[in-house]
């Protein structure tokens, strides 16, 4: 009876003192976690907006449910861009993404913020590509630059069929030439061996985000 | 107890992956790259140390009955808090290591070490036992994240490597990781093997 009785204390005890503990350190870092996350985002838009517009967050009702999306707004003069995030099911992961267009769904920028993609397939939608070796990379100040994959988004319309092309190779490796003849048929490089990846992209692109953007045209 | 022999026990004659062949899930998870290796190893290396002290406070208080219950709680505070301070201090490695932070609480080193050593040896050896393996857990992370990163993906510590070369994504993915693991452990062997005067 003793023995049942100190078990049942033991275990509780212990039990409680670690929810105390979890709960202080939860309470420590709450606002630190929080403030990250706007860092993220933060991070994200300066990225996908054009330099020099002044940004302000939004809300827009969404018709199919009782949601609404939250999206910013850059101004630069008489231009207007909207930023938005799209989240679409990728190979083994939802891969969330933002991006920024024009009012007519050209887009100024996209930026991978979320994927759990295989490694070294479908996860290098967020590959930056370092052209730096190791030998003369150590020491020096961090290289600044956005991966490749989303910086072939720049000029795609959403309001067209995006078309990926699987026989050029990928976008890093192509010339001034191709670039622009990919731009001419609205489309973008694939990911060797993630096509899935890649399409769960562009598909998000002219499914959910054309109609994003129309909610926020009204 | 002599310090250097047991750094020696924990990287090389015992060590958690290479020799007890444990927690080979997460090691194949997070070895793809050095930085989350290294990042995973001193997680766990937290975990760890801290669980066997305070599992070794208390190995007289915990009835023998419900000694797994309470390892387990007292081992998933310190994971949660891990958890909590890599999401407000290191966002970048808590969302490389992703799912396998939490995972931290069923790897079995840890319950493992809380098992065989923590709860039967005084509060001193088990910090000692708790750092020398968490070393050993972090160095063989490494030593496989180093092999996989640079045949994977022809990068270490995120620069390119060597010039022209086409990684083997095979590397990167769960068989390469089975592959870099079996040879590794297999030269561990062998070595081991020939300094103890064993005739093959």
């Amino acid at each position: 009876m003793i023995d049942q009785l100190k078990m049942i204390v033991v275990l509780t005890l212990i039990s409680c003192v670690a929810a105390l503990l979890i709960a202080f350190t939860n309470a420590k870092t709450k606002d630190r976690i929080a403030r990250q996350r706007v860092v993220v985002q933060q991070e994200a838009l300066l990225q996908i907006m054009p330099a020099g517009v002044t940004v302000a967050e939004n809300k827009a009702p969404l018709s199919s449910a009782n949601d609404t999306l939250t999206y910013w707004t850059g101004v630069a003069g008489s231009d207007t861009v909207y930023a938005f995030k799209v989240a679409t099911r990728g190979y083994s992961s939802t891969i969330n993404y933002m991006i920024c267009t024009t009012a007519e769904g050209v887009i100024t920028g996209m930026a991978v913020m979320e994927q759990n993609e295989t490694p070294g397939l479908g996860a290098r939608v967020q590959e930056v590509l370092s052209k730096r070796l190791i030998w003369n990379g150590l020491g020096g100040p961090k290289e600044k630059t956005a991966s490749w994959f989303s910086e072939q988004f720049k000029g795609i319309s959403i309001n067209q069929p995006i078309a990926i092309d699987k026989t050029a190779g990928e976008w890093h490796g192509l010339d001034e030439k191709g670039r622009r003849r990919l731009k001419d048929k609205n489309g973008i490089t694939a990911i060797t061996g993630s096509t899935i990846s890649t399409r769960a992209i562009t598909n998000g692109l002219s499914t959910r985000a054309k109609t994003y953007l129309k909610a926020i045209r009204g | 107890m002599m310090i250097g022999q047991e750094i020696k026990r924990g990287i090389i004659d015992e060590n958690p992956i290479l020799v007890l062949a444990l927690g080979l899930c997460p090691s194949l998870a997070v070895s793809t790259s050095v930085q989350n290796g290294f990042g995973m190893g001193m997680a766990a290396t937290f975990v760890l140390t801290c669980s066997n002290v305070i599992i070794s406070l208390l190995r007289k208080v915990i009835p023998d009955k419900v000694r797994i219950p309470c390892f387990i709680v007292i081992i998933a505070m310190f994971v949660t808090i891990v958890q909590l301070v890599l999401k407000a201090y290191l966002p970048a490695l808590d969302k490389q290591l992703g799912i396998f932070v939490p995972l931290i609480v069923v790897n079995c080193i840890i319950l493992g070490r809380a098992e065989a050593y923590a709860s039967r040896n005084n509060v001193f050896k088990s910090l000692i036992d708790g750092l020398v393996m968490g070393v050993g857990f972090t160095f063989a992370l490494c030593i496989l994240s180093v092999i996989r990163e640079i045949l994977g993906s022809n990068k270490l510590l995120g620069f390119k490597f060597v010039p022209g070369f086409q990684p083997m994504t095979v590397f990167i993915l769960a068989p390469g990781g089975f592959f870099t693991i079996a040879f590794v452990m297999g030269v561990v062997r062998y070595i081991g093997n020939r300094k103890r005067g064993v005739r093959r």
